[in-house]
């Protein structure tokens, strides 16, 4: 076999974007462990094991090489990201359920990675979320909140068998000092809305001091710091997450500006659940992703209002994953129509054809 | 690597692109050019240049002096090759060539006599007094070829003559290890310059500027001195270190920030461009008469144990390079640079005009031969690309053979530099996903070709039968039309003379059918009577 | 009544739309048959008779009139995918009892043993052979369709089918082998 040129040795590797992506989010892994507990942790910890084993379950029957596949990290960033992404006290049957979905049906049966159309993560968050609506909304109250600490050993009880160490249900720990059961932010925000509050009121409420409330903010700042690092690295296209918190600006600033009293505040959207985390984590995704820069820049903007349209006007309070499994459908079209113009040609191509 | 400080003398643009591979070229470029002794046996390879073949026009036995025209060009798109050393012609034959494929093609092979006794040159000493049609013969006649890599013709390229205005003298030589330019700008600076005048007298005058990455401090102040010395005025761009930016079409945009349009040619900007070594052979063809019987070669690579910048004859097969340069074990041979050249299948092959350089790697220095991993799609090969393509569909496209769809992707506007898959994280050999493409897609067309041309022959001939078979049906009538005729006409005379006239209405008939006649049964009845053969 | 009115309904519609359809006919009329000039385009026109037609055309003919695609060993699997392209049919595999897909070859002639019969001449479908009665034939390299038909004839065996040597100028780069090596798991 004749081999063609270049011949020079390389620079980076896959398993090396995989591992600086893992590596960056764990500012936001910080927080998320310091308000709400180790239990994202044990999520994180149950999505890799799952994700590894289903990925080699597969392989082998696709009789295609393991360990080498493994070893790419594509896998364990799946897994690390869902377990990011998931209540701190999910029941781990559900993410074993919805870590290998999304190996299986989102990744594996496209032809593995690079091949799959829908960010496997988010079809696992997605399918967990229509799927378990109660306990994929049931976030416990940051620390700071809480009516009362949760021990490791709570943390584990709820997750392997849905009680505490004591018996006590779920609902036990998401009640806050005053004995009412806290919702996250973005939840409390829709809630009182329909019925009837204006925003100012809202935002009241101690639970939603500072920028996006308490603890929530330190989670999108963390995973800000991070993903800066990851564009400062060229791990990630910097055009997407410019694009996307781009979008949830303008859409919120528009509904803002128009009705203060009925829509959130841009800042508030930008650093309000899983907002930051999906703009440079899994928006970024390559793979699903558009590939060329214009073509980056729309699937951003189209992530980021879409997010906001659907915390306003929809049914659930965030909507990162939805927004990102939409815009991945527009991937194929985008890249088609935003290709660059080539040197020594006149203009962009694709347009004239077909 | 060290870097000039010297400020361009012109504004520099930018392209789009580009990478920083690790330069290596302080391996080679430390120590004058030298000479290596000479080989045994030459190799020269009829097909050492961009386009066809040469035609040879020595016999075997034949005595041979240095210099002496062994090969004409096909008065097509060829170019003229002269004997590298004095000696005797031992073989006109298929032999290795330096060839990414590693096939056999057709060389002149030449058995040194040690002599190195030159033919008789015609020096001009005032190259002033030439014409542009007599200085243009003479660079055809002396076998110049582009030495930057591409060997294309030289005589070719300085053929169109208006609306040139100005020449880029291409020093950029971007390609890690390659030495072979920096060097030569270093020894030879005043001989250069001299090329570059002969080259700006072509055309009356020229606008000259010198095209050199900042990583070549030494040539650039060798440039300021020969300028001073030689009062010549040009301009000397210094752009940033960057691959490729030695390329033709980045290092035009580099320089004057215009593209050359796609399906065009740089002298439709106005540029004509050469590479220094180029402008060196003019000056040797012009001032010294010679032709091209050697170049500056880089030898190089960790594995070599003399690394340096050597003049060596054309011919030279690799394996005398490897012994007189102690290099004893190589891993891997690349003819050309790590990004652009490729791995030398035979070590008996002969170097030729383009061989700038000869990388012998040891066991770490190069890129281990490894499975890919599947595209992620990251678009570093895109941010890589200097022709702004978007290198991960289309080697999409070519990897599921889709060629058309690749040909809408402006497949055949990458240069294959080769830095899409430098920076690829899933080691992907993207460059020979396109090479793949491109051969594929020209092949398709030369059998698309043959098929049309196989189908007309094959339209023709039925065509043919057709006709030969009518025509026959024709005969067959004919004839039988003449044999009643003639029964009707043996009715009323007696039998001998009916048979005499049948047999001669048969000889009329297929007379007629064979001049493919259509005259009227009339005429045989005519015939007949007469008994006179109609002519 | 509302049977009445929907059969009168569908019949003045029919009525309309055959009158269309009738002047579409007539108005844009497509001289010859197009379809089968297209896939004759992407039949190798190597002549060889393979399909069991006597020539890429009248198989091109046959095509468009419903027969499978997959008869072509020239063409290959190349030729089939092409073929289902541009016919929106399925990809088969090749036919196997037509032949199997070779890489090209071409006739050559032992001209020693040549007795000069012009049998070949006669069977070559692309008129690839030069010769006469009694002197020795040849074959035109460039123009030879590598069809086999001349090798039967031949009352002397003279003919050989040679596979056409590779050469810098028909040399091609080979895809790189598939990412990672499909190998069994064992």
């Amino acid at each position: 076999m004749i081999l063609s040129s270049p011949f020079a040795k390389k620079p980076n590797s896959v398993t090396a974007v995989m591992l600086w992506v893992i590596a960056a989010s764990l500012p936001g892994l910080a927080a998320l462990i310091y308000f709400f507990g180790i239990g994202v942790l044990i999520n994180i910890s149950i999505a890799s094991i799952t994700a590894l084993a289903t990925e080699a379950l597969i392989l082998r029957i696709r009789k295609r090489p393991i360990s080498a596949t493994l070893m790419d990290g594509s896998a364990l960033l799946t897994a690390w990201l869902i377990g990011l992404a998931l209540p701190p006290l999910l029941p781990w049957w559900m993410t074993i359920l919805g870590t290998s979905f999304a190996i299986v049906f989102a990744k594996q049966v496209y032809g593995g990675l690079g091949n799959n159309l829908f960010n496997p993560a988010m079809v696992a968050y997605v399918l967990l979320l229509i799927s378990f609506p109660v306990e994929m909304t049931a976030w416990i109250p940051p620390a700071e909140l809480a009516g009362q600490t949760l021990s490791f050993a709570d943390t584990f009880s709820y997750i392997f068998t849905g009680t505490s160490s004591q018996g006590y249900d779920i609902n036990s720990i998401r009640q806050g000092v005053d004995g009412f059961t806290m919702a996250t932010p973005l939840d409390h925000v829709k809630t009182e809305l329909s019925q009837g509050y204006r925003t100012q009121e809202i935002k009241a409420h101690e639970m939603m001091t500072g920028l996006s409330g308490i603890g929530w903010q330190w989670v999108n700042l963390g995973f800000l710091f991070g993903g800066v690092i990851l564009l400062f690295r060229k791990v990630a296209a910097w055009q997407i997450p410019a694009g996307v918190l781009l979008g949830i600006l303008g859409m919120s600033l528009i509904l803002n500006v128009l009705n203060p009293d009925a829509y959130l505040s841009p800042t508030f959207h930008w650093f309000a659940g899983a907002t930051m985390m999906g703009a440079f984590f899994i928006a970024t995704d390559p793979v699903t992703a558009s590939t060329t820069k214009k073509g980056r820049w729309l699937f951003g903007l189209g992530i980021g209002i879409i997010t906001v349209l659907i915390r306003t006007f929809g049914g659930y309070p965030d909507a990162i994953a939805f927004a990102v499994l939409l815009m991945n459908m527009t991937v194929p079209m985008l890249d088609y129509y935003t290709q660059p113009r080539t040197y020594g040609h006149a203009k962009t191509k694709g347009v004239s054809n077909e | 690597m060290e870097r000039s400080s010297y400020p361009s003398e012109i504004p520099i643009f930018e392209f789009p692109g580009g990478i920083h591979p690790k330069e290596n070229k302080q391996l080679s470029n430390q120590s004058p050019i030298a000479k290596l002794p000479l080989a045994k046996e030459l190799v020269i390879n009829l097909k050492g240049q961009a386009g066809n073949r040469s035609i040879p026009c020595v016999e075997i036995g034949e005595q041979v002096l240095k210099g002496q025209l062994i090969a004409k060009s096909d008065g097509i798109f060829s170019s003229y090759q002269h004997a590298p050393t004095s000696g005797k012609i031992i073989a006109i034959e298929k032999r290795p060539i330096a060839h990414t494929s590693g096939l056999e093609d057709f060389c002149i092979v030449l058995s040194a006599d040690g002599e190195e006794q030159w033919v008789e040159l015609s020096p001009a000493k005032d190259f002033t007094t030439l014409s542009r049609k007599q200085i243009l013969a003479r660079i055809f006649e002396s076998g110049i070829v582009g030495l930057g890599g591409a060997s294309f013709p030289s005589h070719i390229k300085l053929q169109r003559e208006d609306g040139i205005d100005t020449l880029i003298i291409n020093a950029a030589e971007c390609e890690p290890y390659i030495s072979c330019d920096d060097r030569l700008l270093q020894d030879n600076t005043d001989e250069i310059l001299k090329g570059a005048q002969i080259i700006s007298h072509l055309y009356k005058d020229l606008k000259i500027i010198v095209g050199i990455e900042d990583n070549k401090p030494n040539a650039i102040e060798a440039l300021k001195a020969a300028r001073t010395k030689l009062e010549m005025t040009f301009d000397i761009a210094v752009v940033a270190t960057k691959y490729p930016s030695g390329g033709e079409k980045q290092l035009i945009q580099l320089i004057t920030g215009k593209e050359v349009t796609h399906g065009k040619l740089p002298a439709d900007l106005g540029l004509v461009m050469h590479n220094v070594a180029t402008c060196f052979a003019i000056y040797e063809a012009i001032i010294q008469g010679k032709p091209i019987t050697d170049r500056v070669v880089t030898l190089t690579g960790k594995a070599c144990g003399k690394p340096g910048n050597y003049r060596v004859p054309i011919g030279t097969p690799i394996k005398h390079l490897l012994q007189s340069t102690d290099t004893a074990k190589s891993q891997k041979l690349i003819m050309g640079g790590p990004m652009m050249g490729f791995e030398i299948q035979s070590i008996d092959a002969g170097i030729v005009k383009a061989t700038n350089c000869i990388i012998m790697a040891d066991n770490n220095e190069l890129k281990p031969e490894q499975s890919s991993l599947p595209c992620i799609r990251c678009g570093e090969c895109m941010n890589a690309c200097p022709a702004s393509l978007l290198p991960q569909q289309l080697y999409w496209h070519a990897k599921a053979d889709e060629f058309d769809k690749t040909e809408e992707y402006n497949l055949f506007d990458c240069i294959e530099c080769g830095a899409c898959a430098y920076v690829c994280p899933s080691d992907i050999p993207l460059v020979q996903y396109y090479r793949y493409a491109k051969s594929n897609i020209r092949n398709n067309r030369v059998e698309k070709i043959k098929a049309d041309n196989a189908r007309e022959r094959h339209e023709a001939r039925l065509e043919r039968i057709e006709r030969v078979k009518l025509e026959k049906a024709e005969k067959h009538r004919k004839a039988a039309e003449a044999r009643r005729k003639a029964a009707e006409a043996s009715g009323q005379a007696d039998a001998k003379k009916a048979a005499v006239a049948a047999a001669l209405a048969r000889v009329q008939a297929k007379k007629e059918a064979n001049q493919k006649s259509d005259h009227e049964a009339s005429n045989s009845q005519q015939a007949d009577k007469t008994k006179e053969p109609k002519a | 009544m509302d049977l009445v009115t929907a059969i009168i309904v569908f019949a003045v519609l029919a009525l309309i739309f055959g009158a269309v359809l009738g002047f579409a006919a007539v108005k844009f009329k497509v001289e010859g048959d197009p379809i089968v000039d297209q896939i004759n385009d992407v039949l190798p026109q190597t002549q060889c008779g393979q399909c069991g037609y006597p020539g890429c055309k009248p198989y091109a003919e046959a095509i468009a009139n419903g027969d499978e695609i997959n008869k072509c060993p020239p063409g290959g699997e190349a030729g089939v995918k092409a073929l289902a392209d541009l016919l929106g049919r399925e990809v088969i595999p090749l036919d196997e009892e037509r032949g199997e897909e070779k890489p090209p070859r071409i006739a050559y002639i032992r001209e020693d043993e040549c007795i000069g019969c012009t049998k070949c001449i006669q069977a070559c479908p692309v008129d690839a052979i030069l010769g006469a009665p009694k002197l020795m034939h040849t074959v035109i390299v460039d123009e030879c369709t590598g069809c086999d038909l001349c090798v039967e004839p031949c009352p002397v065996d003279c003919i050989d089918m040679l596979e056409v040597p590779q050469t810098i100028s028909t040399w091609k780069w080979q895809q790189p082998e598939l990412a990672i090596k499909f190998k069994e798991v064992s």
